[in-house]
């Protein structure tokens, strides 16, 4: 019966659900492969410290500039809707609570998987279109172990550091913006600050990052790694990556609060 | 020391190899023909376990690749030197660098000794000039010699080269050949040349295979008649009639 479909409908029609479905089996056990030799981190400290330092590196004004405009924008916002109830002495409060628990880690997430995420593809692609990747499995080195994990490790590492960084910026540019265009005092809006938020925000503005960053480690570091077809190919590669990582980190987003908001 | 046993592979429903037996020999040097697309460098490709058989047994140094672990296969790996067609030499690592990779990497050299056997090995390729020139930066017969000579720095026990001479003018691809028959004479290695420009390496060989309709067509001394023979093939297929060729570029 298949067949007979298969051979009216075109074989893409009939294929193409049951090759996602094994497209998502792969990646799950390629992500739990990199997961399990995380170990190998030590194996490879140069490489993993090296790219702790490019990815670290590249992402951070980006994510800086990022996270600075978009706390702007917040606090330009919420300083119009709040001035008619006279609660503008909250801008601190809110734009704090927001940038540090969602906006911060959600944005540097965004930025990572645009501009890490086509990285890891790009080189990673790269190398296994000029049978670089062949040589080390050739030679007995596992291209997972010695490509993958450093670049994933790195992505998982330096998402902490960069959302704190972020947030840091975030909060001066909303402080800057309230004093500035919505004519808070500046005393009262770090006052605002320091009692609007708690340790629980700041955990949970921690614990997320981390998780984006393996997520959009192993997305780019699948995609780089089952690259087919040349320069199509890899324009192919750079896309899915960079849309299904930021889809990812969404999602992951979501279940992550979920999760928090059930134990905190 | 390499022996297929009855090995089929069928990659995207085409029968690539079909029943293929052949034993290589220690020492020996050995040139596998065919024409393009026959599934030579599958061959190399299967060796290694970069790929696996549809059926039958590959079996390396008294050892089934299919039967043995990821781990056991990398040490087998390790007794190899694979030399690609395209070289595949990290372009984000120097002359040096990648000549040193695998010593560094497989071996746990220390860096004087890994530089030591580096300057050895590049001075007999006549590269000692270009240690911290990268691959973009090397003509094509250059890239070739350091992907030879990273090939041969750990000391392997079998070299695999996969078209050797391919893309190279014919001035370039005589040194190469030279360099093969000087690394058969200096260093006693097992060679398989996968190539199909045979005219280059008769005379350097001990045994000549031809692959023809995915199994082995000849098996023997390398035999003018067959060469010949084999060249009539080769021109047979480049010139099929209303043949779509631009499929292959």
């Amino acid at each position: 019966m298949a067949k007979t479909i298969n051979k009216y409908l075109g074989r893409f029609k009939l294929s193409t659900p049951y090759k996602s479905i094994w497209n998502i089996i792969d990646w799950l056990k390629f992500s739990f492969k990199t997961f399990i030799n995380f170990k190998q981190i030590f194996r490879y400290r140069g490489e993993t410290f090296k790219q702790i330092y490019i990815l670290g590196n590249q992402a951070l004004p980006l994510v800086i500039f990022a996270s600075m405009f978009v706390s702007m924008v917040l606090t330009l916002e919420w300083g119009k809707k709040l001035e008619p109830f006279g609660a503008k002495l909250m801008l601190g409060r809110i734009v704090s609570i927001s940038v540090i628990r969602e906006i911060g880690p959600m944005v540097t997430g965004l930025m990572v998987a645009g501009r890490t995420g086509a990285k890891i593809v790009s080189e990673i692609g790269n190398m296994v279109l000029t049978q670089q990747v062949d040589a080390l499995r050739a030679y007995g080195i596992d291209p997972i172990k010695r490509l993958i994990v450093p670049r994933v490790f790195a992505s998982f590492i330096v998402m902490a550091p960069l959302t704190i960084l972020g947030d840091t910026m975030g909060i001066i540019a909303g402080w800057f913006t309230a004093v500035i265009f919505s004519g808070v005092d500046s005393q009262f809006f770090w006052l605002s600050v320091r009692d609007g938020l708690f340790l629980k925000d700041l955990i949970i503005g921690i614990v997320k990052p981390p998780f984006f960053g393996f997520l959009i480690g192993v997305i780019s570091g699948y995609f780089g790694y089952t690259i087919q077809g040349g320069a199509e190919g890899m324009g192919k590669a750079a896309t899915r990556t960079v849309m299904y990582a930021s889809i990812g980190v969404l999602v992951l987003d979501f279940i992550l609060t979920i999760t928090m908001l059930q134990l905190y | 020391m390499i022996e297929f046993n009855n090995v089929s592979l069928c990659l995207n429903d085409r029968l690539v190899l079909n029943n293929l037996s052949f034993k290589m020999d220690p020492g020996k040097s050995v040139l596998l023909v065919g024409s393009s697309g026959a599934g030579k460098s599958t061959i190399l490709r299967l060796i290694l376990r970069l790929i696996k058989p549809t059926s039958g047994k590959i079996i390396i140094m008294g050892k089934n690749t299919s039967d043995i672990s990821e781990d056991e296969m990398n040490k087998i790996r390790q007794k190899f030197g694979l030399v690609f067609q395209d070289n595949a030499l990290f372009d984000s690592l120097s002359v040096e660098e990648n000549v040193g990779f695998f010593l560094i990497e497989n071996l746990h050299l220390p860096y004087e000794e890994v530089h030591r056997r580096v300057i050895e090995i590049v001075t007999f390729f006549g590269l000692e000039k270009f240690l911290d020139y990268y691959p973009s930066e090397l003509s094509g017969g250059m890239k070739k010699r350091v992907a030879i000579a990273r090939a041969i720095v750990t000391h392997p026990v079998i070299l695999l080269y996969d078209e050797p001479t391919a893309g190279l003018d014919p001035l370039s691809a005589k040194k190469v050949v030279d360099l093969i028959k000087n690394l058969r004479e200096n260093f006693d290695v097992t060679s398989l040349i996968v190539t199909h420009e045979i005219h280059h390496f008769v005379g350097s060989i001990d045994r000549l295979l031809m692959l023809k309709n995915a199994t082995i067509a000849y098996d023997g001394a390398p035999d003018i008649s067959i060469l010949d023979h084999f060249e009539e093939i080769e021109a047979q297929n480049n010139c099929k009639p209303g043949e779509e060729t631009y499929g292959n570029l």
